[in-house]
């Protein structure tokens, strides 16, 4: 769950504490138990229990740019990579997760895992730039990364738009694996805006459906539907997040439209398998609309064509006569 | 480690009538129960003494304090929760590591034994630690502030009941919590009277505190000590004997409708 206290007195005793010192560009760093060095290039931000950085390896020879993750403490991040070798996929025909590993800083112990690095921005800023013509298509990656990591018995749990990145063409990568809970266990990770129980919808076990609630959520906002309440300082009363506020919101939603029965199956929960939604989604593209269906008002049109139809009279009459 | 114990007191203001909250904490602390701290913020008179004071209690209680808006109680009880069973959880396993290890694997007393352990191994650890978390009971006692600024946030700690609810049946593990106020209405003794007697059926228990008389001084100390008693009380008494899940249900709605006024 990613929570920001804007008030914080006390780091109490018990908290990881970001303590040890930030790697800075140029520095290299080499593993203890792999022995495999990184040359850090830049640091790319901060997660909930540690930093990441551009770095730069060697793979058959050739230096590749990963992306390096140094842990604030070494049972969190463990928790992370033994997630992430689980669940994370083969990309470009490379598995996603590369090395984890552990450097020494002084007496300090450092834990850190490589990842591969995706070029790319949050489905959310990419939505905003390339406009919501990629919709359905990014919709549908994400699908299909999420019903990958389903078939395997886990969910994602945190599926929110800055975990989900997006490359130039679409293709999708999720990141941070952090929440990621095997079925039937408690969520470990989520965000309330993308929570199935904030909305009343269904309970806090990871499932399927979970995800599947999550994505509807995430889909919805990048489809500029108007979600009960949004842009509120205070949180919505709980009576105001329900069913029926979602699918009043889908709706008033065109872009929502054609993909509005799976929606509407994602908010009830009736999904158990997410490879048919996957199915659906796709049929549903392919049949209705690839792209968002636009109502294109030009009001002259309709003059235009009465005075066409006119021209085309008077020309056969003329050709006739 | 049979059970957790923690105490969540939530507050928007300083203790002003007897014991010292942090004493009280501390005695919490020597039996085993964790005590963290949350202070509302929102038109309270919590000040920068009453700021303080959340954090000198959590941390005399072995816990966590957090400084937030009404808002955003729901998030923070959930996230303390779930931190206070993976700290309790990891400190437990890291004394026992320790106990195993040669003092020449850690080359300092403070050193972490995780970080000895290579890569196989730590992930086994965690992958172990991992699933106690989900599994260990708990026991929890959420400790709920009703003088009258509390009034206006009371909504919010209705709804975060609910969440916590939700957060808690998703679990595997087995979960009580109890409910407790303070000041206890004019017609009590105690400092604190309990509103909620150990429950797992918590997601329907949040409208039953609508109505209550919310007035009175702010006797946190007394009522963390009234909160430990009874909590030792119900561990060596009827708790041992028939375990979790034993209340029956009767019986606390009967208690309930003693104590709404």
């Amino acid at each position: 769950m990613t929570i920001s206290y804007n008030t914080q007195l006390f780091p109490s005793n018990e908290e990881p504490l970001p303590s040890k010192t930030e790697l800075l560009p140029g520095m290299i760093i080499r593993g203890r138990w792999n022995k495999s060095t990184y040359l850090i290039e830049r640091k790319l931000g901060e997660g909930a229990n540690g930093h990441v950085y551009l770095a730069v390896g060697d793979e058959d020879g050739k230096q590749i740019q990963y992306a390096l993750k140094v842990g604030y403490s070494a049972s969190d991040l463990q928790s992370e990579i033994n997630l992430m070798k689980k669940l994370a996929p083969i990309v470009n025909r490379r598995p996603f997760f590369i090395d984890a590993d552990d450097y020494m800083d002084g007496e300090d112990v450092c834990s850190f895992y490589v990842m591969q690095y995706v070029q790319g921005v949050s489905i959310s800023e990419f939505i905003e730039k390339k406009g919501t013509e990629w919709l359905y298509l990014t919709g549908y990656y994400l699908l299909s990364r999420l019903s990958a990591i389903h078939q395997r018995g886990f969910a994602f749990c945190d599926v929110k738009p800055s975990n989900v990145v997006v490359s130039a063409y679409g293709q999708v990568e999720l990141i941070d694996y952090g929440g990621a809970s095997p079925f039937g266990k408690s969520v470990r990770q989520f965000t309330e805006l993308y929570d199935r129980g904030y909305w009343n919808c269904g309970s806090r076990s990871a499932d399927s459906g979970y995800d599947l609630f999550a994505f509807c959520i995430v889909f919805m906002q990048l489809a500029g539907a108007i979600l009960p309440g949004k842009g509120e300082v205070e949180v919505l009363l709980p009576h105001n997040r329900s069913k029926t506020e979602l699918y009043e919101a889908i709706k008033g939603c065109p872009a929502c439209h054609i993909v509005a029965p799976v929606l509407h199956g994602m908010i009830d929960g009736t999904y158990t398998d997410s490879a048919k939604v996957l199915e659906e989604w796709k049929n549903r593209m392919h049949t209705i609309g690839i792209v968002p269906k636009q109502d294109i008002k030009i009001p002259w049109l309709g003059g235009l064509a009465v005075v066409s139809v006119l021209i085309l009279t008077i020309s056969i009459y003329v050709t006739f006569n | 480690m049979d059970m957790i114990k923690q105490i969540i007191l939530v507050t928007d203001g300083c203790s002003n009538v007897g014991t010292s909250p942090v004493v009280a904490a501390a005695h919490a602390y020597a039996e085993g129960i964790v005590v963290n701290v949350i202070g509302i913020l929102d038109h309270g008179d919590l000040g920068q003494r009453g700021a303080f004071e959340v954090g000198e209690i959590a941390r005399a209680g072995g816990g966590l304090s957090r400084l937030v808006h009404a808002h955003q109680l729901s998030q923070t009880i959930q996230m303390m929760t779930r931190q206070t069973v993976a700290c309790t959880i990891r400190q437990t396993v890291q004394e026992e590591l320790k106990k195993i290890m040669t003092t020449k694997q850690m080359n300092q007393p403070t050193t972490d034994p995780i970080e000895v352990l290579s890569p196989q191994q730590r992930a086994q650890v965690i992958e172990v630690m991992d699933e106690m978390v989900e599994t260990v009971s708990l026991r929890m006692s959420l400790l709920l502030d009703t003088s009258a600024s509390m009034k206006s946030k009371w909504s919010a700690v209705i709804e975060a009941i609910h969440d916590l609810g939700l957060s808690l049946q998703a679990r595997q593990g087995a979960n009580e919590i109890s409910i407790y106020r303070f000041p206890a209405s004019s017609a009590h003794k105690l400092a604190c009277e309990k509103l909620l007697h150990p429950t797992n059926q918590l997601a329907k228990m949040g409208e039953l505190f609508y109505n209550l008389e919310m007035r009175g001084t702010t006797p946190s100390g007394p009522a963390i000590l009234e909160v430990v008693r009874d909590m030792i009380q119900e561990y060596n008494g009827t708790y041992s004997k028939d375990k979790i899940q034993a209340q029956p249900r009767h019986n606390r709605d009967g208690l309930l409708s003693d104590y709404i006024v």
